[in-house]
Formats: structure tokens, sequence, C-alpha cells
């Protein structure tokens, strides 16, 4: 027989922050939470809005760095509204910070408070990368050096021999990434990157003729997703599919630096999000950067297509909850299809006007089967033919096969025929 | 795959002959449902929880801790209706809900108002040119009818056709009500009762135009077929028989041709007795807007006092107030 204390405490899951736009997921784990563990859900955020109030069941406006006294807001939060915190879910990168300490703090799993620093700070990574005690076979770590000044920018850049590749350390999105041998000059790149040295600025070497992947992992799940970015200077996420079409040794390269790379950043086998580069020619694995969240561009959605019986969402609540059915952290799944997203880029510059209303059906083949078309922008949003980063994007699709080339050109061409049909007034006409 | 349980596909539905589609609309319509629900086995329960927290000022956390008592307390043949208003599934078209509450307080009404809504997936859209959340007799209320804030009758109608975002729920909770002036509804099957087959299949492609009226401070002006059918929401009415005093007709067929199937549904709108609903403090209602049209008679007062209830109409003693929300079902959508 439960105590009247018992009885009046309610389950509830903490979510640490949310990155860019995906107030969906925040939606999406709400409703698996309460059916999963009859829990609500917490959205803990600074500077919440009437959309945040919507959406969660209730919200703490709280800054998510680590500070106690952040901690100590919560904590009087969930005492105020007697609730009982079952799960804590780091959603978005500083999140994963405050995440790991209040974990530890409330005893539930979370990321290692030690090492949490490392998925945030892409300097930090750097350094834990160097000094680490040996690297799976073909990882290969990657020279990295801060920069303050312009003329710290010049002289690495020669050092590199112009080989160079800017990164803000705390920002997602590939917001401010900059490839240094497509612009025309250092002093324009300075400029673009000069307001994040506040908060740091790194400086590595280039990576080239490698493909880019990422190994997802929630709960002792994994797989490894193909990424494609914009051919420009900014490389902006176009395209995933899951799995990655590669064979049963390069998967295995790739899963052992991304699971390397999620004990760098102490992950503790709860949801990662490691980016890296995997070069053919040399066999080798080079690191971009762990997350230690789920992975954007809904890429967990994409291995649910893929995989079967696979609930990458619920897998997780159970993960921070501690109500895994096993306790072992190596499960296998089972592919049934290939499949993708892949982005759509306007054809032309103006202003939105208008999106047809297109029949799923009629775009699927024998071959591949359309799951979604979603718009993210809307009539009178103005639009754009350069890509700066996922945002610029009009929208997207969703497909499967079990093919992996049907697939991969059905993207492309789908998309292509699919931004077409926009109309978008133009400023010149 | 069969597919005969499925609800039909919008393919479907364009390939039928004008006799299966009407039959088919016929059915739809006739099948939608009003559900009324009594809360008198919680509102003890309610009132004693009200009493212990009345002094609390922070409404989020008031709001938390209703939902929680209404969620463990509930029967669960009650709250099934909270995620199934306004489907095609259910064929639920609005829930009234009476007794929840007596103490007449403006907070302990706008605590289950917003809870309720929420709870049945309402997301309150606010436009700033509008003033909605809560309904009482304004000064000038007089000389209008056909708006909420007014004392004259208003002519059914389903809120906001003329804006660019549906409004698939609208709710309304009673604080007080002397005047026990209810809220009326009625729905399309009573409309368009008399409709022969071919009228009745015209109405899917019907266009009208629809205006703005006294309710918002600027014209808004929207073209729309007053008919739509989708496989999650079924049948779905874009009607609005107000007639404002500035704007006039809110709706009126595109093409004038057309009109006398709009002049028909206004004749049958104002003949056919409509329904009401229970105007005691503690009623809340819930319409899916596009399932069933709301309006409500003249205030049931006497015309010459109405001076004397406007002229200090505060949340006290104004001798009507409702709350009212409204905006689209809450749920997960990746197109915003
Ligand atoms: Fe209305």
């Amino acid at each position: 027989m439960p105590t009247e204390l018992q009885m009046n405490l309610q389950n509830a899951v903490l979510i640490l922050g949310y990155n860019n736009t995906r107030i969906n997921d925040v939606k999406r784990i709400r409703e698996t939470a309460r059916n999963t563990l009859n829990a609500a859900t917490i959205l803990c955020k600074k500077s919440p809005t009437v959309e945040d109030k919507n959406t969660a069941d209730f919200v703490i406006d709280v800054a998510l760095n680590s500070d106690q006294k952040n901690i100590d807001n919560i904590m009087n939060a969930i005492k105020d509204i007697s609730i009982n915190v079952v799960a804590v879910l780091p959603f978005s990168d500083p999140g994963t910070q405050l995440g790991s300490k209040l974990a530890l703090h409330l005893g539930l799993r979370g990321p290692d408070v030690n090492k949490v620093n490392t998925a945030l700070d892409k300097y930090a990574y750097r350094q834990a990368e160097k000094n680490a005690q040996g690297y799976p076979r073909g990882y290969k770590p990657i020279f990295a050096e801060k920069i303050d000044s312009f003329e710290q920018l010049c002289a690495i850049h020669k050092q590199l021999n112009g080989k160079t590749f800017l990164k803000p350390t705390s920002e997602g999105n590939s917001r401010g990434c900059m490839n240094l041998s497509h612009v025309h000059s250092l002093e324009n790149a300075w400029s673009e990157v000069r307001k994040y040295i506040s908060s740091g600025v790194v400086a590595e070497e280039l990576v080239s003729n490698s493909e880019e992947y990422s190994w997802d992992h929630v709960a002792g799940f994994s797989w490894v997703t193909e990424k494609k970015t914009t051919q420009n200077q900014y490389r902006a996420e176009i395209q995933q599919i899951v799995p990655a079409p590669l064979s049963d040794v390069e998967t295995s390269l790739i899963t052992n630096a991304g699971t390397f790379m999620s004990e760098l950043a102490g992950s503790n086998h709860g949801a990662c999000h490691n980016e890296v580069f995997y070069s053919e020619k040399c066999q080798s694995v080079q690191a971009v950067e762990p997350n230690l969240r789920p992975a954007g561009m809904r890429i967990w959605d994409l291995a649910a297509l893929a995989y079967e019986n696979f609930e990458p969402w619920k897998e997780w609540l159970l993960w921070t909850s501690q109500n895994n059915r096993q306790e072992s952290f190596l499960n296998t799944l089972n592919q049934k299809c290939y499949a993708g997203l892949r982005m759509i880029t306007a054809v032309k510059e103006g202003i939105l006007q208008n999106i047809p209303e297109i029949n799923l059906n009629t775009l699927s083949t024998e071959q591949v089967e359309l799951i979604e078309i979603v718009w993210t922008k809307k009539p009178e949003n103005s639009v754009t033919t350069v890509i700066k980063d996922n945002s610029d994007f009009i929208g997207y699709i969703i497909a499967t096969s079990k093919d992996y080339d049907a697939l991969s050109s059905f993207l492309d061409i789908t998309t292509q025929k699919l931004a077409l049909e926009v109309k978008i007034y133009d400023f010149f006409n | 795959m069969d597919t005969t349980d499925a609800q039909p596909t919008l393919n479907k539905i364009n390939q039928m002959n004008q006799m299966e589609l009407a039959k088919f609309l016929r059915k739809e319509i006739s099948e939608e449902k009003l559900i009324i629900l009594d809360f008198q086995y919680i509102q003890d329960e309610i009132e004693c929880w009200w009493s212990k927290e009345k002094n609390n000022d922070n409404f989020q956390v008031l709001k938390f801790k209703f939902m929680n008592l209404l969620i463990n307390s509930l029967h669960e043949s009650d709250s099934y209706y909270f995620s199934n208003l306004g489907l095609n599934r259910s064929k639920i078209a609005a829930v009234c809900i009476k007794n929840i509450f007596r103490t007449d307080c403006h907070r302990l009404s706008l605590l289950v108002h917003e809870s309720l809504s929420s709870l049945f997936q309402l997301t309150d859209i606010k436009y700033d040119y509008e003033e909605h959340k809560a309904l009482f007799l304004k000064p000038s209320g007089e000389f209008y009818k056909d708006w909420g804030n007014g004392y004259g009758a208003i002519t059914p109608h389903s809120d906001d056709l003329y804006e660019n975002l549906n409004i698939d729920y609208l709710s309304l909770t009673i604080c007080r009500d002397i005047t026990k002036t209810p809220t009326s509804y009625i729905f399309p099957r009573d409309i368009v009762k008399n409709f022969n087959d071919i009228d009745l299949c015209k109405l899917l492609h019907l266009k009208a135009k629809f205006l703005s009226g006294k309710n918002v401070a600027i014209l808004k002006e929207r073209e729309r077929n007053i008919m739509e059918y989708s496989e999650k929401y079924g049948l779905r009415f874009f009607l609005d028989f107000r007639i404002d005093n500035h704007t006039g007709e809110r709706m009126q067929a595109v093409d004038p041709g057309e009109q006398y199937l709009i002049d028909m549904m206004r004749d049958n709108v104002s003949n056919f007795s409509q329904e009401q609903s229970i105007p005691e403090t503690g009623t809340f209602l819930i319409v899916a807007n596009h399932k069933v049209l709301h309006g409500r008679p003249q205030m049931n007062i006497d015309k010459s006092e109405i001076g004397n209830y406007t002229k200090h109409s505060c949340f006290i003693d104004t001798p009507r107030l409702l709350f009212r929300s409204k905006g689209p079902r809450n749920e997960i959508n990746f197109y915003e």
C-alpha cells in the first residue's frame, strides 16, 4: 500500500533545452514519456516562450550551464509542484552540462560530469583526443588550435598549407563553420567568424578526400548514418541515409571510433551523435565532434524506419530512467530497408508565394516509398539559394527503399522536382 | 490490403458517383455527436483542493497541479474524450461538462478553463487585434448583435474562417451567468436536412468569401471552400451565418449563381430549433469548430438594465462571465 506521500508524487522527466527548432521532438518526448513512463514532461530552458508552455506540461525558466544556482532553481521548482523526477534528458548542447550534474544530484543516469565538457567545447574534445592513451584501429586525431586574433589565423593557415577549417567551439547546426580553401581572402573569413571569438573559435586541419558519417547511439543500439553536405564553403548538411551503405569492415571502423569518442565524452551509454570523417583510401576515421544528445535532422526517425521494432525515443527514456529490459549495452538492430532524408533548396531567391499540395502516393515508385514531404518555409517567408546552414532550406523529404542506389537517386530527383513546384516571387521581375 | 474499415481517402471520394457521394455525406454528418459529461463525482475534491490552493499566485504551478488532479481522479471513460474530439474516427463534435465546480471565482474558473483546454489539446491562439479570453457585457454592447461581448443574439457560425490558420477547437467555461443565457449549437446535418442529392454534392465544391466582423479591429477577408474532407478529420464545414452591423453578410458565395445554396442553408438555420448548453457556474463546453456551429440567443436580461451592467463591468460584478480559448489541435507537426 503506497503511503500518502508516494501517491501525491507525480513522475516527471526533465528536458534540458532543445536545439534550434526541435520543439516537435519535445512534443514527441512528451508523448513517449506519458505512454512509457506515465510521466509528465518538464522543459527547462532560459526565457521559455508561449509555445514552450503549450508544448510541455510545465516549464522552468533556468539557464543551462552547470552553475549550482541553476540546480537549486530546478530543485525548488520541482518541490513547488511536488513531482518525482524519473529521468533527466539533455536535449540541447548546453543542456548536456547541466544535465550531467543534475542527473548525478538526483541519482539518475546521465553523462559523466568530469568528461562532459568535451561534448560542448570542440577544443576541449581535441585536447582529450590528443591526451588519449591510444586509439582504435584507423582512428587519426586532428591537429587543432584555438585562435584569438587575425595574425594567429594567418600563421596557422600557413602552417596547414592553406588547408584550414574554422569552427566556433560552441555552435551547432553548422553555424559559423568555414572551409578556408573556398573563401576569397582570410580577411573575409575573419570578419565572418569574429562574432564567435568571445566563446571560442578553433582552426583545424582540413580533412580532405573523406566522406562524412555519424555514429549514432542510444542505450546500446547503434548504427552509422551517411551524411552529405553542400559543396560550398559552409558545408551545411543536405542529406542523411540510415544505415550508411558500407562494408562490415568499414562499419566496424566507424563504430569503434564512435565508441571511443563517446567514452572520451563520457556518454555512459546514453544518446550520442558522433560525427566523423571516413577515408576509404586510407581506411582511416577522424572525429568531427561528439554530441551527447539525439541527432538532429530526424536521424532517429530514419533509424526507426530502417530497423525492425526499434523505437529510439522510447529506448532513450528507458535508459535515463533505468528501466531498460536488458543490462547489456551491446544490442543488435535488424535492418528492414534504407531510410533517407534530403533537404529541398529554393530554385531562386525571393519571397515564397505558394506551396502546392502534393499527394505522396503519386511520387512513390515501385522501389521507393515517399514517407513525408515537409515544408519548413511558409508563404511570405524569404528564401535563398545560398545555403549557409540548415535553416536556409525550404523543406525536406523522407523516403525508404530496400535498394540504396534507387533511394539515393530518388531523393535527388524528387527534391529537385518539388523545388520547381514551389512558386517564388522574385524581386527582379 | 483490405481498407473497408478504414476511413476512405480523398481519392476514393473523388471517384464516387453522385448517388454514392450523397449517401456518404449524409451518413458522415448524421454520425457526429455531442457528449454531455457530469463531473459531480469529483466536484468536492476540486472545491476542497481549491480552498487549500487559492492563495497560491503562481498560475503555472496551479495549472500543473490541477491537471494532475484531473488525470488522477477522472474515470477513464471520461478522460477518453480528451484525445478524441473532432476526429474522423471518433465522430465526437463537442463535449459539454457540467458540475465541475460550484464556487463563483474568476481565478478558479480560469484555472479550470485553461487546464481542460490543454487536456483537450487546444493550443490557444491570441491575435494582437482581438480581445478574446474573457467574455462579458462591454460598454456599447447593447447596440450590437452577432458580437460575443454584446447583448443581441449571435447567429450560428464557426470561428475565424477569414484567418489563414484553422481553428480546430473552441472552448468556453462559465464562471457565472445570472442571466442564464446558454450557448446554442447546430449540426451541419440540420443545416442541409432538406437538400436533394444534387445540391448536397454541390456543397463540396462551393466557394465562399468570408469577412471579419466587429470582434476584430481590422477588416480581413478570405475565400475558401465551405466543406472539406480529410482522412484524419473527416468532413469539416466552414460556415458563418452572422450579419455584421458594418460589413454585412459575413459569408457570401463567390459565384452569385451559387448564392441560393447559402440562402437555403440560412433558412434552415433560422427555422431549426437549436440545441443549448447548460448556463451554470462550473460548465465547460468544447466544440470542434468545423464540426458544429455555435451561437447564442439574445441575452436573457431586460434591455433597459444593460446600462447598469456595462457601466461598472469588471470580473467581480458582471452578470455573465465566460472564459474562452480557441486554436488548432496541439500535436506533433513537422511543418512548423
Ligand atoms: Fe464564435
